[in-house]
């Protein structure tokens, strides 16, 4: 009887096992590896939002708020180097405000693999309501469907923020349109410079003065999770470090520093203040905790050590130091311990920001009669330079870590021409090299962290 | 003893289930979508011969090769090739044809004239003569006798020719696999051209997904591609994984259809597993 039963069990186990592998082999396949693919932008199509009922309001007529709300948000994709807006000249289908989904047949032919609708009405109470609808073309499916309700004039805030949706949904990563840039406004002859703070939308748009060129201001610098602002202004040729609260317009002194100071910059935290202060010729790291208001030195150095900028965990600090015998980019803890060289290219590095993202440090290299910026890994590999100009500096993150913004000085040419400081922006990948446009020469930039948004 | 047998009579009857499904295929159950719209134009990728299909030199030799043949003619494997040509078109068929009919009987030796005139070089009748038609008669036999011995040795030659292409190839195994690494190559191409994905984006380095599709016949998308062992996609923490993914699937999409592949895929029983890797969208 046992043997019987252990007969069936191995006729059992031995026809089980024949099935797989019949199983295996009846359903053949294929295994592929794709290893590249093409980084070339991917078209989509943005036709006008349209409007529930075209009405009059205080900021236009609504199908015209819906064109430039299109309008901006093509700018903003387009503006990436990632995307291409297909021509509304070769759209097919007219897409009206009624919630239907599009026939996609009529995309495809465009080579549209995302398209965006959206719709727009002006409630009962006064409020402007957008609706946007992202659909994957391709697999015929909608990827993203939100509405925002907002003051009529605010509608180019809200093109904003669905830009950054829409690219987030793309992409994977956070959007960085619902941002501001303050940067120093320059005007006047090179002997008699005017800078004042100024502050824009990322795309250039809102152009505001903070400051009315009383006094210099320098290195403005964005608080990391607030709309605050810290600055260096020489107040009667007192170096001050100052805050600015961007949504309350309120101007704080943050102290006053008998010697040279340099370059303030906030914790990821904000909770700090970090910068450099010169005595006796020696310029050294300092830190001051915000709350308190209590300084504590981090460096001591012979060297002059400048530029410090927090990692996104706040646990190290990267700066560059001449301690060395030139100008090169050192890391430390937080606590001012662990200092290691990480530069060791050709040329002097200055002005070392930590991405957002935590996996880069961009810098300004000084080299080949060249000022250019470039990226390298918190552990010094992987050097790149992303521009090639005659004078590129300052660099600043966008807060998803993928774009840099950075300004440009024009050569000076024999007819005292040139000399003329302007924003640019670079992917992080050295593609995409644009001017963002300001009304005057403009240097020193800061990108803000995303605005807020409220969520119902 | 009864219950044994009902036992094994179930077992019996489940396995051929079980073994049902493995040939039928799972897969099959399911609905098959709708029928595409239009599909989009794609560039066909050239198979070649070798699996480095990247270098151009290899390009070149293979367009030396086969100069002529394009791309949908020039499928890869040349064994399996006469299998996916197409069949002739029937004739088109004619109505009241008259039956032919019955041809009289003909006796041998008219036979053996019929013969001689095919082979025998034509004569004026003029100069044939009463007494020479036996030695032309014998003649004609003669050359029948070499055309029948002919004829058997060419029989010999096809049998023996037969029995020479049912020997095994010993090279076979190794065709077929130089044949489906060319193919893997081509499709490894074909959906680099169709598959974007933003450069520099963190850890893109190291991510991988699977699609997987099946076809029908005609090369086309059975169905919605599937994502093989990806876990949960709506994860809110995992969206940049999740668009990733979708940026597979999309160029997975595409690039239909696969016709170059129904001939690794007969009946389209089988799938294809696109194993996409981002390390080249690095930004380094």
């Amino acid at each position: 009887m046992v043997t019987r039963i252990k007969h069936t069990i191995v006729a059992t186990m031995t026809a089980l096992l024949a099935v797989f592998v019949f199983a295996s082999a009846a359903q053949a396949q294929l295994k592929v590896d794709v290893t590249r693919g093409t980084i070339d932008p991917v078209p989509i199509a943005i036709p006008d939002f349209a409007p529930v009922k075209d009405i009059e309001t205080p900021a236009g007529k609504l199908s015209d708020i819906g064109a430039s709300i299109s309008q901006v948000i093509t700018s903003n994709l387009v503006s990436t180097g990632l995307f291409r807006a297909v021509d509304p000249a070769a759209f097919i289908e007219k897409v009206t405000a009624a919630p239907t989904r599009p026939n996609f047949a009529a995309w495809r032919p465009l080579a549209a693999q995302a398209l965006v609708t959206g719709r727009l009405e002006l409630l009962p109470s006064g409020s402007l309501r957008v609706e946007f609808r992202l659909w994957d073309v391709v697999a015929e499916v909608q990827m993203e469907g939100v509405g925002y309700t907002t003051p009529v004039p605010n509608w180019r805030r809200i093109a904003h923020v669905i830009s950054d949706r829409i690219y987030s949904r793309l992409t994977g990563e956070e959007g960085y349109f619902d941002t501001r840039i303050v940067y120093i406004a320059e005007t006047g002859d090179p002997l008699h410079r005017i800078k004042r703070l100024a502050v824009m939308d990322q795309d250039g748009a809102n152009q505001q003065f903070l400051t009315d060129g009383s006094y210099l201001v320098l290195t403005p610098r964005f608080s990391p999770n607030r709309q605050e602002i810290t600055f260096l202004s020489y107040f009667k040729n007192k170096p001050r470090v100052y805050l600015f609260n961007i949504l309350s317009n309120r101007f704080e002194v943050l102290g006053d520093f008998p010697n040279m100071t340099f370059a303030p910059r906030f914790s990821p935290d904000g909770n700090k203040v970090i910068m450099s202060l010169a005595e006796n010729g020696n310029s050294d790291i300092y830190v001051m905790d915000l709350p308190t208001r209590k300084v504590t030195r981090l460096t001591n150095d012979p060297g002059i050590d400048t530029s410090p900028s927090y990692s996104p965990d706040g646990k190290h600090i990267v700066f560059n130091s001449d301690r060395g015998g030139s100008q090169q980019l050192y890391v430390m803890d937080a606590d001012g311990s662990n200092v290691h060289r990480i530069s060791f290219g050709r040329g002097r590095y200055a002005t070392p920001v930590w991405s957002p993202r935590g996996d880069l440090i961009a810098f300004t290299k000084i080299g080949e009669r060249k000022f250019r910026i470039g990226v390298m890994r918190p552990d010094g590999k992987g050097e790149r330079l992303l521009t090639n100009a005659y004078q590129d500096e300052g660099p600043t993150w966008s807060p998803n870590g993928r774009v840099l913004m950075f300004f440009r000085t024009t050569k000076y040419d024999n007819k005292g021409g040139g000399g003329h400081p302007r924003l640019w922006s670079v992917d992080l990948t050295g593609y995409n090299e644009r001017q963002v446009p300001t009304p005057y020469d403009a240097s020193d930039p800061a990108w803000s962290p995303p605005l807020p948004v409220t969520k119902k | 003893m009864k219950g044994e047998r009902i036992g094994w009579v179930l077992s019996a009857v489940l396995h051929v289930g079980v073994a049902t499904v493995a040939l039928v295929g799972l897969p099959s159950l399911h609905h098959e979508r709708p029928a595409p719209p239009p599909p989009i134009d794609i560039d066909f990728v050239k198979i070649a011969d070798k699996t480095t299909a990247a270098a151009p030199k290899a390009e070149k030799q293979q367009e030396q090769q086969a100069p002529q043949h394009s791309v949908a003619a020039a499928e890869p494997v040349p064994e399996t090739a006469t299998e996916a040509m197409p069949l002739p078109k029937p004739a088109p068929k004619v109505k009241d044809i008259p039956k032919p009919t019955p041809k009289p009987k003909v006796s041998e030796r008219e036979k053996l004239r019929n013969s001689v005139r095919v082979h025998a070089k034509p004569k004026p009748p003029s100069r044939l003569k009463l007494k020479n038609i036996s030695s032309v008669i014998d003649r004609a036999l003669k050359e029948e006798q070499i055309a029948t011995k002919e004829g058997k040795k060419q029989e010999e030659k096809q049998v023996a020719k037969k029995k020479e292409e049912a020997k095994p190839d010993p090279f076979a195994g190794i065709r077929g696999r130089i044949a489906a690494a060319s193919l893997r190559d081509a499709l490894s191409q074909k959906l680099a051209k169709c598959w974007t994905f933003p450069r520099g984006a963190k850890g893109v380095e190291d991510m991988q997904v699977t699609v997987r599709i099946y076809l029908r016949p005609d090369g086309t998308l059975a169905r919605i591609p599937e994502f093989v062992g990806v876990g949960d996609l709506n994860d809110p923490s995992r969206g940049f994984y999740r668009t990733f993914a979708e940026s597979a699937r999309r160029a997975v999409q595409l690039c239909e259809p696969y016709k170059e592949a129904m001939q690794y895929l007969p009946k389209g029983t089988g799938y294809i597993d696109f194993n996409f890797s981002g390390a080249e969208f690095a930004g380094d």
